[in-house]
């Protein structure tokens, strides 16, 4: 199960948000905040519940609370920087090209630029976008940290060698769930992961199509 | 492509082989006679082979026959299981061409004697063969089967103590079942200690519903809705209405504390000496006009024991129960055993809303005699469920909830 927070004002698109992800991104358990304050309230209680976000869609104006005006605001980003910096944020803005907005895309997602992408208000496919960023990001990142506590060696791109031994894992016991479980996984996905993905996966499996539907295998 | 792990490349060294009838056990030696030696990858002699090859027969035989009744896994044009032996760890998974199931097996083990390591290549034969009678309902390739991976592997541990009886291996997955009977019964970390519940289910039961649900749930079942749905009248599998006896609440989750009682369905006198009983999550010792409280939380289908001794002069005890989402439609579940100094218990007594609907939950025990008594335990059970089917559905999990208990 993913966990998402939706931080948005506008309440009419924070739900249109939440209904695309619900439909595209079955497994998100879905937060929403419409200000900073319940944003910044809904973080710590993620932090004191070892729950943390695994994505994060942050308007940029946003009001401080209920009945004030919004502004540009970074500091809810700064603080899911520190809080959690393993969750992906997505920054949502109508003003793209506002030099605040710019600098910000710049400077505080200059080292977490895998990590953070922007989109358009204004482009009316942005929903689209967006929860297809969130899949390929959100799967991708649980397929390559399942692959590695199953196969430590999976980054490895050279043959083994004589003296290396080719072991499927260096886990205890019956492995076969954990290998099935990733096999699925892998199999309901596999449209969802980049080039780069997909040829890791492939130094251990076998994906191929049988009759119309994607079967993967070891190798 | 470069490959670093190929488990095809491993089975192709792999040049002896042992026929039963229904298997063939693909293996390599480490030292052969002539040419190139397997190393890690070879075994010493042929003993691991015949022991997995006697286990893999054992166990066809009793999943074929009553009150199993199993058909006979998928096979290729060999009509046999394949089996291969190498590497370090069990495998049941299916052929990339044929999607036909197989079995890796271990060719070495780190246990410290002949013995041991014989005995768990017995369970571990009957374990991945008890997955390879299962595929056929639910292969691993179809996305369907997530959900039942607990109770997959609970039968898998259920058959290595019937085929494999007298053998001690599958104790090795005993340790947190004792330790933490707060883990959900279908918890992913925890899928081994469902054959613990699987016992019970046999013995309260019978074998046949362990099959049924595994042979005749509906496609959109997940195990605990074929339970709930599949239970034979007049059982209830799973509720928390305190009138009910439920099998799950008033059943697994208490019997198990009498581990050590002849009278309990959860009897298990050698899991007992081995690890003593199971974790009590507090104690407390009552006087007269005393009242203990605790809060704290639960998982769905959990449970926690809370111990009370009394001391002398006790006449009654009242127990409050206070769900922090209020006790209306609550799944927590609370029932209060007496138990003697002669180490029975008497009937539990269910905690029940007697007052206003924003009441708590509650029993009290009167006439009480503490010369008699050697304690009382409160198990609090939580009777939700995750949906596991659905991952996006809330779980009833972390259920927060106080207790009092006051004496008299």
């Amino acid at each position: 199960m993913f966990r998402l927070l939706i931080v948005e004002d506008m309440e009419v698109e924070s739900q249109i948000l939440k209904d695309f992800v619900a439909r595209r991104l079955p497994e998100a358990q879905v937060d929403v905040a419409l200000n900073v304050r319940d944003g910044r309230e809904l973080l710590e209680r993620a932090c004191r519940q070892g729950k943390l976000y695994d994505a994060v869609i942050l308007d940029f104006k946003l009001p401080e609370s209920t009945g004030e005006n919004p502004e540009l605001d970074e500091s809810l980003c700064e603080e899911i920087g520190l809080l959690m910096p393993d969750a992906v944020v997505a920054h949502l803005t109508a003003f793209m090209k506002d030099e605040r907005v710019q600098e910000h895309m710049k400077v505080a997602h200059a080292q977490r630029v895998d990590k953070s992408v922007s989109f358009s208000k204004l482009d009316v496919t942005y929903p689209q976008q967006l929860v297809g960023c969130l899949r390929n990001y959100l799967y991708g990142a649980r397929v390559e940290s399942r692959l590695k506590k199953l196969i430590p060696r999976a980054d490895e791109a050279a043959p083994p060698s004589r003296s290396r031994r080719d072991r499927v894992a260096l886990m205890e016991g019956s492995l076969t769930h954990e290998i099935a479980s990733l096999q699925r996984e892998i199999s309901a996905h596999w449209g969802d992961y980049d080039e780069r993905l997909k040829v890791k996966i492939q130094r251990v499996f076998q994906v191929a199509d049988h009759d119309g539907r994607v079967i993967v295998t070891l190798l | 492509m470069a490959l670093t792990f190929r488990t095809q490349h491993l089975k192709q060294k792999l040049t002896e082989s042992l026929k039963s009838e229904h298997f063939v056990i693909h293996y390599g030696m480490r030292n052969p006679r002539e040419g190139r030696g397997l190393a890690s990858d070879g075994v010493r002699d042929r003993v691991l082979v015949l022991t997995y090859l006697h286990a893999l027969e054992s166990l066809y035989n009793t999943m074929t026959g009553h009150p199993w009744g199993r058909e006979p896994p998928p096979v290729d044009g060999s009509k046999r299981t394949h089996v291969y032996v190498f590497g370090d760890n069990p495998i049941t998974t299916f052929d990339s061409n044929t999607l036909v199931p197989e079995i890796y097996l271990p060719c070495r083990s780190k246990e410290p004697t002949t013995q041991s390591e014989l005995l768990r290549a017995a369970a571990e034969a009957v374990h991945e063969g008890a997955h390879l009678f299962n595929f056929r309902k639910r292969p691993y390739y179809d996305l369907s089967t997530e959900p039942w991976v607990w109770f997959d592997e609970g039968i898998a541990v259920l058959m290595e103590t019937l085929v494999a009886a007298g053998n001690p291996d599958y104790c090795r997955f005993l340790v947190d079942w004792i330790d933490n009977p707060e883990t959900p019964l279908d918890d992913e970390e925890a899928k081994y200690q469902a054959g613990m519940f699987m016992r019970y289910l046999v013995k309260r039961v019978g074998p046949e519903i362990v099959n049924q649900v595994w042979n005749d749930s509906l496609p959109h079942e997940d195990p605990i809705e074929a339970l709930q749905r599949l239970m034979p009248q007049p059982e209830t599998f799973l509720s928390a209405d305190p009138a009910v006896k439920d099998i799950f609440g008033s059943g697994y989750c208490i019997d198990p504390y009498f581990i050590w009682d002849h009278e309990s369905a959860a009897l298990a006198p050698d899991i007992f000496f081995r690890f003593g009983e199971r974790a009590v999550s507090e104690t407390f010792v009552l006087t007269p006009g005393k009242t203990a409280q605790l809060e704290d939380a639960l998982d769905h289908l959990a449970c926690r024991y809370y111990r009370f001794y009394l001391k002398k002069g006790v006449k009654g005890v009242r127990v409050e129960l206070m769900p922090e989402e209020g006790a209306a439609g609550t799944k927590l579940k609370g029932e209060l055993v007496v138990v003697t100094t002669d180490r029975t218990r008497l009937p539990a007594e269910a905690l029940s809303q007697s007052g206003s609907e924003s009441g708590p939950l509650s029993v009290a025990i009167g006439s009480l005699n503490p010369d008699s008594i050697d304690h009382l335990v409160l198990v609090l059970s939580n009777c939700g469920v995750k949906s596991s089917a659905k991952f996006f559905s809330d779980h009833d999990d972390v259920k927060g909830y106080a207790v009092s208990v006051s004496a008299t």
